[in-house]
């Protein structure tokens, strides 16, 4: 294992995943997620990449934060709209989006620890369409250099298997 | 005259009630720690070892942030934005400018927002009395709503009852999305709306006039009318006049 670099550490989600699948079939379950990874991968810049599929969601890492609230930005905006389609079926594919900073323990190309934890939890707080992230974005996010982004203060946030409450934020459009 | 005080409040397990009752910029607490921050601000946190509700009573228009895991969290009186996020606990707020509320499974009750009432929940049901707007997003609970102006709501499974407040404005749409979830709309006698419903499978029934573009201002619309946008898989659609 090694330690170290800071970087952004980002969740995707399908939203409703269980009960689509429930309600209509393993086939559209499928066309989901391969939507959901083909737009991601499509968006990703040079310094991002899929660390990793988890299902219905995706593991993400980028060497800068600003790549990666960029490109969560920009996937919110190509999900919101297209539907998916299986059979005489058509369903939105709608995801919610976290995104922290924060150095991760490296096992190969897998990235694991309490930023990765964090990220996973927050993300549970988005809405369908929605991106949110902790504090360590806000703070790490350029004054000069960078585009404005609209970060949305949510509050005190208090996550499962975290003692201590975390800052979170709805990022804008 | 004093501006509006913030006020944070954090708790993992118990009960949080915020009372808008308060006078001047004093802001009182019960059953925790009170600190006063360089900014203005407050920070509340509930004692470690201590159990019970606790209660903070702060002025009316105050903007009150609360955190906690699974305690429930209510407010009483008018105040100014409000946010809070809980896992589980419920949530209820009397009377607020503006709600951001976020529950992964405790019921979430509003009843009175002047602007915008954004509420997120998995599973749990969502009521909102009067709000100016709403942004709510549902995986199976259930979202009804007694009078909004407009806004957006989502839910993958949850049934949807919506009543729209009167004289809408062009700008306040209202766009509903689910997918087996059924959605009922009820919109004042008289009033200028026009619907675009779409269900691939459910069945759609209107007492307005349909529209065949979803914005407003787009050629053959009436500009003076407000869009309901409603699209389901299977869900039914119901649209009625009170």
């Amino acid at each position: 294992m090694t330690t170290d670099r800071f970087g952004a550490i980002v969740f995707t989600d399908i939203v409703g995943f269980t009960e689509l699948t429930e309600l209509h079939g393993d086939d559209l379950a499928l066309e989901l997620v391969e939507q959901q990874a083909r737009t991601v991968r499509g968006l990703l810049p040079r310094t991002g990449r899929v660390v990793k599929e988890l299902g219905d969601g995706l593991l993400l890492w980028f060497d800068e934060l600003v790549d990666g609230v960029l490109t969560s930005i920009a996937l919110q905006r190509c999900f919101d709209g297209p539907t998916v389609q299986s059979a005489d079926t058509e369903v939105p594919l709608w995801v919610r989006i976290g995104v922290h900073w924060g150095a991760p323990r490296w096992r190969g190309d897998d990235i694991i620890g309490r930023d990765v934890n964090l990220t996973s939890r927050i993300t549970a707080l988005a809405a369908a369409g929605e991106t949110i992230c902790s504090g360590a974005v806000v703070d790490a996010w350029p004054d000069v250099g960078a585009p404005r982004v609209e970060f949305v203060p949510l509050g005190p946030t208090f996550v499962k298997g975290i003692a201590e409450p975390v800052r979170t934020y709805r990022i804008g459009e | 005259m004093t501006p509006a005080p913030r006020v944070t409040v954090t708790s993992r397990t118990r009960r949080v009630s915020v009372d808008a009752a308060g006078e001047g910029g004093i802001v009182q607490v019960e059953g925790g720690q009170a600190r006063a921050l360089p900014d203005g601000s407050f920070e509340v946190r509930g004692d470690r070892t201590g159990s019970g509700t606790i209660v903070v009573r702060c002025p009316p228009g105050s903007h009150v942030s609360v955190g906690t895991l699974t305690g429930p969290v209510e407010t009483h009186g008018p105040l100014g934005e409000v946010r809070i996020v809980t896992e589980t606990g419920k949530i209820r707020v009397e009377r607020a400018e503006r709600v951001d509320a976020r529950t992964r499974s405790g019921s979430v009750d509003v009843r009175w927002c002047a602007g915008e009432c954004r509420l997120v929940t998995a599973s749990s049901h969502v009521e909102v009395g009067s709000a100016g707007s709403v942004s709510i997003a549902s995986q199976s609970g259930s979202v009804a709503a007694g009078s909004i102006g407009g806004g957006q709501v989502r839910t993958v499974s949850g049934s949807i009852h919506i009543g729209l407040a009167t004289d809408p404005s062009p700008a306040s749409g209202l766009r509903v999305m689910s997918t087996s979830g059924g959605v009922e709309i009820t919109v004042p006698q008289g009033s200028a709306h026009v619907a675009r419903l779409t269900s691939s499978s459910g069945r759609i029934r209107s007492a307005v006039p349909s529209s065949a573009v979803p914005s407003s201002g787009e050629p053959g619309e009436s500009p003076a009318a407000a869009a309901i946008e409603v699209r389901t898989t299977s869900g039914s659609i119901r649209v009625e006049r009170r």
